[in-house]
């Protein structure tokens, strides 16, 4: 079954639409003088169709992926305390802490916690970045290559939702650790993100998260993402996204979400010449 | 500027604040301390003219510097507070206590001021900085003590993709002999136009009268950065010494050569390929440098100094304290006009090794640095080797010393 028509059938079967699938589309019950007007009727009639499934399948994948971010941060700007263990061997290695304010529209505002980089704050504002150095206070551009924050991409403490830098396709069915889920071909629909290609995992009960294989520009899978869930206030929500690196396979780097709450803190923050003002109280 | 005699001082401030910290409810108080401290080594340049003096004018032999920061932040007021050490070997321990920023910002109505003693740096540039107008620092400088801010009044205003910012600095300190000690008043202007950003800074001291510059900085794909940065200055200072045809003078000869409309600019770029390269490249032309011909005539007068060494007719204190005194020339960012920059770096796990090559095509000198560094939870420790050269002549190559090794460990609270 081709990737367009597996997505029309999970957006009738999951979303409740009676849409049928383009196979299923028929000339029955239409008369002759209407359904037989030549080839070029049919085929225009079939690129549309086509078209329309194809906007149906992208749909699908936006909505599960506004589903799985959910589980990561609701919708609307909030605040997140994030840590990032790196753990070598299994053994913790390193340890970093940041505060990240986000709001839609790809923006970020990474600031430091830990004692060795305090004062460093990373703004991200779509494809564009720039860091502050507590020894110089000044904004400095940066190139998304350059924008690590310790042993986790920004892209990875950062960027909290899919469904603004990623789009795709639904590739299949499969079971991951025991859980049916759909496997969903994402390709980055920006220049800036972290990893340009993403096979993502969701279960297919409720479209949370279970694993994520990214990979950089060279076609590289550079990490394996999967994903702890916890509840709270009565929701499931994802607790921790565990990064298995692929190429130092001793390498794994968890990224847990300590605390979140929605959290707008004023536009100047977002402007990269305020960073060396006060941060957000 | 504010400065308080002693490290007691600043030590029994440091004490007071974070006792009132304990004493207040203060949860929210935000407090960084870092200590480091860096001892140096060199290998003196016994070629230099200079040479003989280099003891005096306190260059070479082991030394070491020392600092202790703390900075508090609670709501709008900020204060770092220092003390600082430095020793050499076989003079006393020189300490300071001194408060690097001490500000209160303001949000009102959309208005933002800021109050007090704060660093205001503006460039784009690593290797030299003609946008810094009002805050000056050396990025190149092996372990400088902490930025100082500029006392200042400023106001600003924040747009989705602009900025404004005009300020006063030194408030009715009239002309100083540094820079950022001057009386003055700036003004910037920031906008993000799509992957650039531009800068438009404009500053009036009566030392520097008008100086005016633009500063652009690009994106461009996943892996470069370009930027680019000019100041034009209606007056400009750089160091000038004994008057051609002079030999010898009975106190410091050091002045300042008056210069108009001069300009300074820089380009440069860098590179991150990934896998934690970074590459660097920068050129630049600072007019506070001298030229090579300018600094063979010093090298003559210091040659010719140096001669009378032994000669009973000028006593050899004096033909020092003249030998130490040219060496002030070698005390500024740039010693040629015309500068080339690369470096290169690799951040790994934990290590950061880094290569730099500083070149004056103008006299073919260059300085070339190695280091490595270590960061731990809460250490950073590093190590590396300076080394000065170039052909008989050069500015580099005249420096009394030809190599420096050095290393420095940071522990952050």
């Amino acid at each position: 079954m081709s990737r367009e028509k597996l997505g029309y059938r999970l957006q009738a079967a999951d979303y409740g639409s009676s849409a049928p699938g383009p196979s299923s589309v028929s000339c029955e019950g239409v008369g002759p003088s209407r359904c037989g007007t030549g080839r070029l009727g049919r085929l225009t009639f079939s690129l549309a169709l086509a078209c329309l499934a194809r906007t149906a399948a992208a749909s699908d994948v936006r909505a599960l992926l506004e589903k799985a971010d959910a589980y990561r941060l609701d919708p609307g700007a909030a605040q997140v305390s994030v840590r990032v263990e790196v753990h070598k061997d299994g053994k913790l290695d390193k340890e970093r802490q940041y505060l990240v304010y986000w709001r839609p529209g790809r923006r970020s505002l990474v600031l430091s916690r830990s004692p060795v980089e305090k004062g460093q704050k990373v703004l991200m504002l779509g494809d564009d970045f720039w860091i502050v150095l507590p020894s110089s206070q000044r904004p400095i551009r940066i190139t998304p290559a350059q924008k690590l924050l310790g042993d986790a991409a920004s892209g990875d403490v950062a960027t909290m939702t899919w469904a603004e830098d990623y789009d795709g396709e639904i590739g299949g069915e499969v079971e991951v650790n025991g859980v049916a889920c759909f496997r969903l071909d994402l390709e980055a629909q920006r220049r800036g993100v972290t990893y340009h290609r993403l096979e993502l995992y969701l279960a297919r009960s409720d479209a949370r998260p279970v694993q994520a294989d990214l990979y950089v520009a060279s076609e590289r899978l550079a990490k394996r993402a999967t994903f702890e869930m916890t509840t709270e206030e009565g929701r499931p929500r994802v607790s921790a996204m565990k990064l298995v690196d692929r190429i130092q396979t001793n390498r794994e780097t968890l990224i847990r979400y300590l605390s979140r709450s929605p959290r707008s803190i004023g536009d100047e923050y977002y402007n990269p010449m305020f960073l060396t003002r006060h941060d957000p109280d | 500027m504010i400065r308080i005699n002693g490290c007691g001082r600043v030590v029994a401030t440091l004490l007071a604040l974070l006792g009132s910290a304990r004493a207040l409810d203060l949860s929210d108080l935000d407090i960084a301390v870092r200590l480091w401290a860096a001892p140096e080594g060199s290998r003196s340049n016994h070629d230099s003219p200079f040479a003989p003096a280099a003891e005096l004018a306190q260059v070479g032999g082991e030394r070491g510097r020392g600092e202790a920061d703390l900075r508090l932040r609670r709501g709008g007021l900020t204060a770092e507070l220092s003390a600082r050490a430095v020793a050499r070997t076989g003079e006393k321990l020189h300490s300071q206590g001194l408060v690097n920023e001490l500000f209160y910002e303001a949000d009102i109505l959309g208005q933002h001021l800021t109050l007090g003693k704060k660093v205001m740096s503006w460039d784009v540039g690593f290797g030299c900085r003609p946008l810094d107008v009002v805050q000056q620092e050396d990025r190149r400088a092996l372990h400088p003590f902490a930025l100082e801010g500029v006392p200042l009044l400023a106001w600003e205003l924040f747009g989705e993709e602009w900025a404004l910012t005009l300020l006063y600095a030194n408030p009715l300190r009239g002309r100083a002999p540094a820079p950022r000690d001057d009386e003055s008043a700036a003004l910037r202007h920031y906008r993000k136009l799509g992957a650039v950003d531009v800068h438009l800074v404009a500053r009036y001291s009566g030392r520097t009268q008008v100086q005016a510059g633009a500063a652009l900085a690009a994106v461009l794909g996943d892996a470069v950065e370009l930027h680019a940065s000019a100041r034009y200055q209606r007056r400009s200072e750089r160091f000038a010494g004994l008057a051609a045809g002079e030999l010898f003078a009975a106190s410091d000869p050091t002045t300042a050569a008056v210069s108009a409309d001069v300009v300074a600019a820089l380009v440069g770029f860098t590179i991150t390929p990934g896998q934690g390269l970074s590459i660097l490249g920068e050129a630049w032309l600072d007019p506070a440098g001298s030229g090579a011909d300018e600094w063979r005539a010093m090298a003559a007068l210091a040659g010719r100094q140096r001669a009378l060494l032994g000669d009973p007719s000028f006593p050899a204190a004096a033909v020092l304290a003249n030998l130490a005194w040219g060496q002030r020339a070698f005390d500024r960012q740039n010693l040629l006009r015309e500068n080339l920059f690369l470096r290169a770096s690799w951040k790994g796990e934990r290590l950061e090794p880094a290569v730099d090559l500083l070149c004056t095509p103008e006299d073919g000198g260059w300085v070339a640095t190695a280091a490595v560094s270590y960061q731990g939870e809460r250490t950073r420790l590093e190590g590396g080797l300076r080394l000065l050269g170039g052909p008989p002549g050069s500015a580099y190559r005249l420096f009394p010393e030809s190599a420096i090794f050095y290393g420095a460990l940071q522990v952050f609270f």
